[in-house]
C-alpha cells in the first residue's frame, strides 16, 4: 500500500528494509499519534479512544547529480500506514489512514565515497563527526557528507554480494534510470590512474574544465562562469572539450 | 538479476565516466560488461590471466597473440622440417661414423697385420743375414783350407807360387806360340840330361793346372753365390722401403680419420648446443634490424650492484627504441657487449644473417 500511495511498484521491499533506520524514531512516533488523534477528532469528535495498529515504510527516490561534484542522492520518505479502532457513542469504527510523514530525509553519497567504499578505503576520507547513529566524513570538494552508520553497514555488506547495478536495479525503474551514470561514474574513477592522458581534441567536457581552460585565457573566474552560462543551450554532451571552448567563445563574442 | 544496458545508456555510462577518466570509451564500457557477463565461464579468465602473462612476460599484445599464435606454428612446422632434415643428417653422420670406425678397424687390423708381417721379413732378413755370415764364414774357411792345401802342396811340390805364376807365365807363352806344354816339356826331357826331375817337374804342373782351375771355379761359384745374395738382400730392402712407405701412409690416414672423427664430435656438440634456440634465431633472423640496448637508469645501476635482478634492463629491439620498457627511462645506451660478441660496429642496425 506505501509503495502504490508513492507511486513505486517495482522495488524490492528489501531496499525499503534498508532504509529503517533513517527515521527518528522518537519523532516520528510523536507525529504519527499526532496524526492518528487528529483525524479520529476530525471524523469522530474529541472525547473518542482509539487502539490500533501502524507500520512506517520509508520509501527511497534516487537522484544523480552530476553538478561540481557527481553524487547520488537518496531522499527517503516515510510512509506511515494505520489501522485504527475508535470506541464512539454509536460503537467501535474502523478507519485507516495512510500517508507521507515528517519531512523526507535526504542522503547525499558522492562517487568518490561510494568508490571508496567498494574499495574499502573509507579511510582515506577523515571522520569529522560521529553519534550513536551518524558519521559524518569530509569529502575534498563537497559538504561534509552525513550519513547513519546502520546504512553504511548495511550498504557495505550487500556491496560485498552483488554489484552496485544491481543493487540500484533493486530500486526499480527509478533504479535502472540512474544506474548507467552510476556505473559510469565509478568506472570512471576506477580508470582514473590507469589511463593515458587525452588530448584536448578527443577529450570530453564539463563546466569545471570549461571555465578553467577560459581562466587560463585570462578570463576572471566570474567572466569564464558567465560565459559558459550562456554557452550552456548550444553545448552537446558528446562534443570534444577543444569543440566546446570555440562554441563558448564564439557565444561570448556574439553576447558581447 | 538479469539487465543489459542499452546502447544510448552504455553511451552515457561512458560519457559520464569520462569525468573522471578521459580516456574512457564506449568500446572499453563494452568490454567490461563482456568480462563481467563471462567472469563465470569456465576457462575465460584463466584465458585472460594467460593473454596477460602472454603480454607481461612475452612482450606480445593480445591482439597479436593470434598473429604470434599462427607464427608459432609455422615455425614450429618449419623447425620440425628442420629437426626431420637434422635427423636425417644425424643419421647420415652416424652411418659415416660407423663406416669411418670400420674402416678405422680395418687399417689398423690391416696396419697391425702389415706390422706383424715386417717383423717376420725383418727377423727372416735378420736370420738370412745370419746365415749369409755364416756362409761368409765358411766360405772363409774354406778358402783357408784350400789355400793352405795349396800351400801345402807347394811345399811338397817345393814350388813357391813364384814358380807356379812362372809355370803358368810360361804355360801361357808356349801355347801362345802353338804349343801344348806337355809337348814343350817333353822336348824339354829329350834336351835335358835330368829325367827325374823332368817327370817330377811335369806332374807337378800337370797337377798345379788342375787346382788353379778347381780354385778359379770355387771363387767363381763363391762370387755368385755372393751376387744372389746381395740381390735377395737388395729385394729384402726395397720390400721394407715399401712397407715403411705403407705404413707411413696408413699412419696418416689414420690421423686423418681422426682428425675427421673429432670434427664430426665437435659438430654433434654444437648441434645439441644450440639446436634449442634456433628457433629464437631463424625469429631474429626474420627481423630486419636488430638494436641491442641496455637501460641507463642511474638507479637501477646502483640497485643492480647489490641484486643482479634489480639491475638495469636488457632488451632488443628491431626500431630505435625511445625508451625502456621496464622502467620508462629515455636515456638508453647500446649493450657494447653483445656488439662485441658479434663482432659487429656498436650501433649500427644489425640483420642477423644466418648460414644454408
Amino acid at each position: 500500500m506505501a509503495f502504490q500511495l508513492a507511486g513505486i511498484d517495482d522495488m524490492s521491499p528489501d531496499i525499503s528494509d534498508m532504509f529503517a533506520s533513517i527515521a527518528d524514531a522518537d519523532r516520528i512516533n510523536s507525529e504519527v499519534e499526532k496524526i492518528i488523534g487528529t483525524a479520529t477528532r476530525n471524523r469522530y469528535g474529541g472525547k473518542e479512544t482509539w487502539k490500533g495498529e501502524r507500520w512506517c515504510i520509508p520509501i527511497p527516490e534516487l537522484h544523480y547529480d552530476g553538478r561540481d561534484i557527481p553524487q547520488l542522492i537518496i531522499e527517503v520518505k516515510i510512509y506511515l500506514v494505520a489501522t485504527a479502532g475508535v470506541r464512539t457513542k454509536q460503537g467501535f469504527r474502523l478507519i485507516t489512514l495512510m500517508g507521507a510523514v515528517g519531512k523526507p530525509e535526504t542522503l547525499a553519497i558522492p562517487m568518490v565515497f561510494l568508490h571508496a567504499l567498494l574499495e574499502k578505503d573509507l579511510g582515506r576520507f577523515a571522520v569529522v563527526a560521529r553519534d550513536a547513529a551518524n558519521t559524518t566524513w569530509e569529502v575534498q570538494g563537497a559538504k561534509p557528507v552525513r550519513l547513519p552508520s546502520d546504512f553504511i553497514s548495511e550498504l557495505t555488506e550487500t556491496l560485498r554480494w552483488k554489484s552496485v547495478v544491481a543493487w540500484l536495479l533493486e530500486f526499480g525503474s527509478q533504479g535502472r534510470c540512474v544506474a548507467p551514470l552510476v556505473a559510469g561514474s565509478l568506472l570512471g574513477l576506477q580508470f582514473q590512474d590507469s589511463t593515458q592522458p587525452v588530448p584536448v581534441t578527443k577529450q570530453g567536457w564539463t563546466t569545471d574544465d570549461l571555465v578553467s581552460a577560459l581562466e587560463s585565457m585570462a578570463f576572471r573566474h566570474g567572466e569564464a562562469r558567465e560565459m559558459v552560462n550562456r554557452a550552456t543551450p548550444r553545448l552537446r554532451a558528446d562534443i570534444t572539450l577543444e569543440e566546446a571552448i570555440r562554441l563558448t567563445l564564439q557565444t561570448g563574442k556574439g553576447g558581447d | 538479476m538479469d539487465h543489459e544496458f542499452t546502447v544510448e545508456e552504455i553511451r552515457e555510462a561512458a560519457r559520464v565516466a569520462r569525468i573522471y577518466c578521459p580516456g574512457f570509451s564506449d568500446e572499453k564500457f563494452e568490454s567490461l560488461m563482456e568480462l563481467e557477463s563471462r567472469a563465470d565461464e569456465p576457462g575465460y579468465l584463466e584465458a585472460v590471466q594467460g593473454l596477460l602473462r602472454l603480454e607481461e612476460e612475452k612482450g606480445v599484445l593480445c591482439t597479436e597473440a593470434l598473429d604470434a599464435y599462427e607464427g608459432l606454428l609455422e615455425s614450429s612446422t618449419k623447425l620440425g622440417k628442420q629437426v626431420a632434415g637434422l635427423e636425417l643428417k644425424l643419421q647420415s653422420l652416424k652411418d659415416q661414423i660407423r663406416h669411418s670406425k670400420e674402416e678405422y678397424g680395418r687399417i689398423k687390423e690391416a696396419t697391425g697385420k702389415a706390422e706383424r708381417e715386417l717383423a717376420g721379413v725383418r727377423g727372416k732378413h735378420g736370420e738370412e743375414e745370419k746365415e749369409l755370415n755364416a756362409f761368409k764364414k765358411k766360405a772363409e774357411a774354406e778358402k783357408q783350407r784350400i789355400d793352405k792345401e795349396i800351400e801345402d802342396y807347394h811345399q811338397r811340390a817345393n814350388v813357391t807360387r813364384e814358380d807356379v805364376a812362372t809355370a803358368g807365365q810360361i804355360k801361357a807363352e808356349v801355347e801362345s806360340h802353338g804349343f801344348a806344354l806337355e809337348l814343350v816339356l817333353g822336348l824339354s826331357q829329350e834336351f835335358t840330361g835330368h829325367e827325374n826331375a823332368r817327370e817330377k817337374l811335369a806332374e807337378g804342373l800337370k797337377k798345379h793346372g788342375a787346382l788353379t782351375r778347381y780354385l778359379k771355379e770355387l771363387a767363381e761359384w763363391g762370387e755368385g753365390q755372393r751376387a744372389a745374395l746381395k740381390s735377395e738382400l737388395a729385394s729384402l730392402e726395397s720390400q721394407r722401403r715399401n712397407l715403411d712407405e705403407s705404413r707411413s701412409y696408413l699412419e696418416t690416414l689414420l690421423s686423418q680419420l681422426q682428425a675427421d672423427v673429432t670434427a664430426e664430435e665437435e659438430l654433434r656438440r654444437f648441434y645439441r648446443r644450440y639446436q634449442g634456440v634456433s628457433g629464437l634465431m631463424e625469429h631474429l633472423a626474420g627481423w630486419n634490424q636488430v638494436f641491442f640496448i641496455r637501460c641507463n637508469n642511474p638507479l637501477l645501476a646502483l640497485t643492480g650492484a647489490f641484486d643482479r635482478n634489480s639491475g638495469n634492463a636488457h632488451f632488443w629491439t628491431d626500431k630505435p627504441p625511445v625508451m625502456c620498457p621496464h622502467c620508462g627511462y629515455r636515456q638508453l645506451l647500446f649493450d657494447e657487449r653483445l656488439y662485441e660478441a658479434l663482432n659487429w660496429p656498436v650501433g649500427v642496425p644489425l640483420k642477423l644473417r644466418l648460414g644454408e
